[in-house]
């Protein structure tokens, strides 16, 4: 009954190759998607990161004319929104998609056809919110958006409707990726994976994507509030009409806590990954690190009201608050200790992804302390919209975000490629990067404190501010000819780098025990794991508590055909018809919007009839 | 043990069945459902958490105590709502006994009691707007009260259009025989509500009394399923043929999960909205 083939419709069959442009866009592999992430999220980066660089200009000297004050509201908004959304957040999960699989043993993620209809929905989203350029107004109201200024009579333009659709269409595809990996590493474990033998940097992706699924939500919903009152006349966040604009501070820092551990603990987990290799130790005090994370990730719903000390929510709120931040340090404390005893007393070997990972290290460290610094009211009050927490936050998501993120580009690339990149230029990049990063920021401390607010478009002299951002200006620049070096480090390692080889750092996850780059069905033979090193035990059965499985069972050595997933063009069409359906919507262009709307539900029928392997030959 | 019984099995069958395993035993989509409704949790809650901020701020327009007074028609619609959670129970039954037809009755009794909830609820809206003079633009609690609502409406609505597409895709798959409902399921199953026996071609009648058919039907509504063979004794295309009958019967699991997701939240927002209001104030 089962072998009946019944005639499957043309449109519905899958296409069979995987070969050039075509194979890429309707590709499932996962590994291939986390590249697409990858690549998409540094070209972002150039976007996010060139509207800093006009910032630095425009504020380098003071009373400076170089952009009106309206141009530099749409480039901090979009800086901002750039870096959280359309850099750190999908380069994250790059690794995730591309690393997931390989490091639990499995041979893709659960849902290959919604990974990748999660990637092209984050291209649709982050296509969308650059169109706003194009279209004249980009949205100028600041990442975080606060009420009245995104109301229609603050912003009559475009901008924000941009703003809005563009982040709801990311945040779907944020919460589908996620759930994707909560259900790939609860059910694609390999044998003898057990939770706590499980890669750190897995478990991290485990916890981020909670958090996301959960705060993603109530951004969405703050969004249809918000799409209400541009489109339906409502007033929710409209002081005037009876709204009130605190709720969407509330609402936007219910998510935008967590949204901060989203960004960031996936680094942490690089790092994670990383100083244990380069210091021929396990890592220190494994279950203290996944603890900490779950613990950290569980104080992120709890501690949003630190970013409104100055709304005045009343001595109990700030108390609380207060308290629930300064508790973060704990955990945070705890991973910042494990990290230097993993590197105490090993043979550390300062190869350029452990360089970041280490500049993670002690550049987090920092902005950690002057997070608590501002997680008490009458301090906050004092630095709160100054270029202080503009250092703080940036010795977070740059010190320790982009430094992580580099560390793990430094490790992970000649898995992904095959090649090497040059150690001598890599260890260039990060010095530039960490001269430039700490000229740049750390005198915002000093500016800050001096008074200097956040989001002006210029100063003027009499403030005695103009030296110090002269200086920044300097330490930016030549943060960023640092990724020109990294850009050109690629560029030679295509031409021609050394061959990487499985394992060229020596290290313990499952990744590196299979070719560089991986075949698509990822392992020959599944793995069976018996600590959380398995590739350690693999290469030292001699030290292994339990010695690695005879493998007695291996019965299928040799050829053996597996079945993938075949590729497929629904993912790309429904989220281009998702795209288009948001262009509708902000011009209020209702067929547009009805004709899309209904091809996303054509879509999801032909989804769904889709068989899942193409028909092959016999 | 399980391993043991694995080296004797047929290495085929043993790669089929590693092919379909997953870490927990529970299929992947059961576990993103499970994780789906969890994010859900979050879209309510912040809906409900802007209600209650905005529940008294009704302006010039209706209060809530007034508004939601007629509260008879409501509690109709949340009882038929909830009615429709065990029929979506009854549907998911009858796919487990393998009784495509009773799943087929059951699912669209589920799907007819939400279509009787949206055009309720339509109904509502309309008074609302055309009696009470209450539209989002009217005040903060109409607004989010409409807002709230109509979002549950809408999952209400997917939830129909989903119980639908369920039974279509079963019932326009090529192996089904091509029956329509109106001559196989209908009269029997009108037959078995009114008491009327359904007569066949060349049958005669059994002399059995018309309650007795009627609990007898009743009971075959809760039969366990049949104890399925274990899986080690199967060929390889039985067991495909068993995993495939399996995944049928999880797509009616799923769309019941969802249901029944979106009946307790009405459960909530019945009680905070409507049960709150109407009780509190006079």
């Amino acid at each position: 009954m089962a072998t009946i083939a019944y005639p499957i419709p043309g449109i519905l069959r899958r296409p069979t190759s995987t070969a050039g442009v075509w194979g890429w866009i309707t590709t499932v592999d996962a590994k291939r998607i986390g590249v697409l992430y990858g690549v998409t999220a540094l070209i972002f980066l150039i976007s996010g990161g060139a509207a800093a660089l006009v910032m630095r200009l425009q504020l380098a000297a003071p009373d400076n004319t170089l952009v009106s004050a309206g141009t530099y509201n749409a480039l901090f908004t979009m800086h901002g929104t750039v870096m959280v959304f359309l850099f750190i957040m999908p380069i994250n999960a790059a690794f995730a998609n591309f690393l997931l699989p390989l490091m639990l043993g499995a041979r893709d993620v659960a849902f290959p056809r919604l990974n990748a209809l999660s990637y092209w929905l984050f291209l649709g989203g982050g296509l969308l919110l650059h169109l706003s350029f194009l279209t004249g107004g980009a949205p100028d109201a600041g990442w975080f958006s606060y009420a009245n200024l995104t109301e229609k009579p603050y912003s009559p333009g475009h901008g924000i409707d941009y703003w809005i659709l563009s982040l709801q269409i990311l945040g779907a595809a944020s919460i589908m990726s996620s759930l994707n990996f909560i259900v790939t590493i609860i059910n694609m474990r390999c044998k003898g994976m057990s939770f706590m033998r499980m890669p750190i940097f897995v478990w991290i992706v485990f916890i981020v994507s909670f958090l996301l699924i959960f705060s993603m939500p109530v951004i969405a919903i703050a969004l249809v509030l918000l799409t209400a009152d541009r489109f339906a006349g409502s007033h929710f966040f409209f002081a005037s009409g009876g709204g009130d604009p605190i709720l969407w501070q509330h609402l936007f820092w219910i998510f935008g806590h967590p949204e901060v551990y989203i960004l960031i603990l996936p680094p942490m987990g690089m790092v994670s990954e990383i100083i244990p290799v380069f210091s021929r130790k396990p890592l220190f005090g494994y279950r203290a690190m996944v603890l900490a994370s779950v613990f950290i990730a569980i104080t992120g719903f709890a501690v949003w009201s630190h970013h409104m000390f100055s709304v005045g929510l009343g001595p109990i709120a700030n108390t609380y608050f207060a308290t629930a931040t300064m508790l973060v340090a704990v955990p945070t404390g705890v991973k910042i200790f494990n990290w230097i005893a993993t590197v105490w007393g090993g043979q550390v070997s300062l190869k350029s992804p452990m360089l970041f990972a280490l500049g993670f290290v002690g550049l987090f460290t920092i902005g950690g302390i002057s997070g608590v610094m501002h997680s008490s009211p009458p301090s906050d009050l004092q630095q709160t919209d100054t270029y202080f927490i503009v250092a703080h936050f940036h010795y977070v998501l740059f010190g320790g975000g982009m430094f992580g993120i580099m560390g793990g580009i430094y490790y992970w690339f000649p898995k992904i490629t095959g090649r090497m990149l040059s150690d001598g230029l890599g260890k260039l990049h990060f010095w530039l990067m960490f001269i430039g990063f700490n000229v740049t920021f750390f005198p915002m401390h000093f500016v800050g404190l001096n008074g200097m607010p956040r989001r002006i478009y210029t100063y003027t002299e009499d403030m005695n501010f103009g030296a110090l951002n002269m200086l920044e200006t300097v330490g930016s620049f030549i943060m960023g000819a640092s990724f020109l070096i990294l850009a050109y480090n690629m560029w030679k390692s295509f031409q021609g780098g050394e061959k990487a080889g499985n394992d060229p750092w020596d290290a313990n996850t499952l990744e590196w025990s299979i070719a560089s780059p991986p075949p698509e069905h990822n392992f020959d033979e599944i793995p069976e794991v018996r600590s959380e090193r398995p590739l350690f035990d693999q290469k030292h059965p001699e030290l292994a508590h339990h010695p690695p499985a005879a493998h007695a069972a291996a019965a299928h050595h040799g050829h053996r055909h597996i079945h993938l997933p075949a590729p497929s063009y629904w993912p790309v069409i429904m989220a281009a018809a998702v795209t288009i359906a948001a262009i509708g919507l902000i011009y209020k262009n209702y067929p547009v919007f009805g004709i899309a709307l209904g091809m996303v539900i054509v879509t999801l029928y032909a989804w769904v009839k889709e068989p899942v392997f193409a028909e092959t030959k016999e | 043990m399980a391993q043991q019984a694995a080296q004797h099995m047929d290495p085929a069958l043993a790669e089929a069945m590693e092919h379909d395993h997953t870490s927990t035993g529970q299929p992947h989509r059961k576990v993103l459902m499970w994780a789906f409704l969890g994010s859900e949790c979050m879209f309510f809650g912040a809906l409900i958490g802007a209600f209650l901020v905005y529940q008294n701020s009704h302006a010039a327009g209706p209060d809530r105590h007034e508004v939601f007074s007629k509260i008879f028609l409501v509690s109709i619609m949340a009882f038929v709502l909830l009615l429709s959670s065990f029929t979506m129970v009854l549907g998911l039954a009858a796919a487990r006994r393998g009784d495509q037809k009773m799943m087929t009755v059951w699912l669209l009794v589920t799907a007819f009691c939400g279509l009787f909830f949206i055009g309720s609820q339509g109904y509502e809206f309309y008074t609302f707007v055309n009696t009470d003079h209450m539209t989002p633009r009217t005040s903060n609690f109409a607004a989010s009260f409409m807002i709230l609502t109509g979002f549950h409406g809408a999952h209400v609505t997917g939830g129909i259009i989903w119980l639908v597409s369920v039974v279509l895709l079963v019932r326009l798959h090529p192996s089904q025989k091509k029956l329509p409902i109106t001559k196989t399921m209908l009269p029997k199953f009108l037959s078995i509500l009114s008491g009327i026996p359904q007569r066949q071609e060349g049958e005669t009648l059994e002399p059995r009394p018309r309650h007795r058919r009627f609990t007898a039907f009743v009971r075959r509504q809760f039969q366990a399923p049949a104890p399925a063979a274990p899986v080690t004794s199967l060929s390889v295309e039985e067991y495909k043929a068993r995993h495939l009958a399996e995944e049928r019967i999880l797509n009616v699991e799923i769309v019941g999960l969802y249901w029944h997701f979106v009946d307790i939240v009405w459960v909530v927002i019945f009680t905070v909205v409507y049960l709150f209001s109407a009780g509190a104030g006079k």
